[in-house]
């Protein structure tokens, strides 16, 4: 059970591509930052929702004027990214 | 002693809070205006992010400079262009952009640039 945390924006950089290719089912994919833009990202939006567990962190999506308008996509905040960075055994920042 | 005005293009290519980008062009093209220079602004790629109407920056302690852009037209700057194709992309529709702007096409958008004399990209 890894967490993986993606920063970068998918319009500009390939790293939630990359992490897309190899996440297992049962991994977490937590987007924090420029990465809250994915929701808006027409193609990777339909893969997010093939995952079991995707995590957005609330203030970044908050700031950007990012809505989240999926139910499968938890909203969390920064106390709870700490606890999730201990839930699952590995975190993974790509 | 009055310098003669330039035509100078600032391209935005950034996201607002990535990186401090979308600030430092703002500065300049106010700075530049300040100067008597014409300024255009272009927004493409993520640079378009930067003018969602939406965004709440004090939730991140970062500073709401978006506001700012409504300033622009004060300052005399008044070709603020869009990239048609990269709100498109990002599901944005112009209704969500803090301040009226001039949306372009792709293909346009060197026809522009090719007009000014100066170009800076951030």
């Amino acid at each position: 059970m890894i967490l993986h945390k993606i920063s970068s924006s998918p319009f500009e950089q390939l790293a939630l591509q990359h992490c897309l290719q190899r996440i297992h089912s049962s991994d977490g994919l937590l987007l924090t930052q420029d990465a809250v833009y994915a929701v808006m990202h027409q193609t990777l939006n339909s893969k997010l929702e093939a995952l079991d567990a995707v995590y957005i962190l609330k203030e970044d999506a908050d700031a950007r004027g990012v809505q989240v308008i999926s139910a499968h996509i938890q909203l969390i905040s920064y106390a709870e990214f700490v606890g999730l960075s201990l839930q699952y055994e590995k975190v993974m920042s790509w | 002693m009055s310098q003669p005005s330039a035509t100078i293009a600032i391209i935005n290519k950034s996201p607002p809070y990535g990186c401090s980008n979308g600030q430092e062009s703002l500065d300049m093209a106010l700075a530049l205006s300040n100067f008597a220079q014409d300024v255009s602004m272009f927004f493409i790629e993520d640079g378009v992010l930067q003018l969602l109407v939406s965004q709440d920056s004090t939730v991140i302690d970062a500073k709401a400079y978006y506001k700012t852009f409504a300033a622009l037209e004060f300052y005399d700057i008044e070709n603020i262009y869009v990239c048609k194709h990269s709100l498109l992309e990002r599901g944005i529709k112009a209704s969500q952009l803090c301040i009226p702007v001039t949306l372009v096409e792709l293909e346009d958008l060197s026809k522009l640039l090719s007009k000014q004399q100066h170009m800076m990209s951030f």
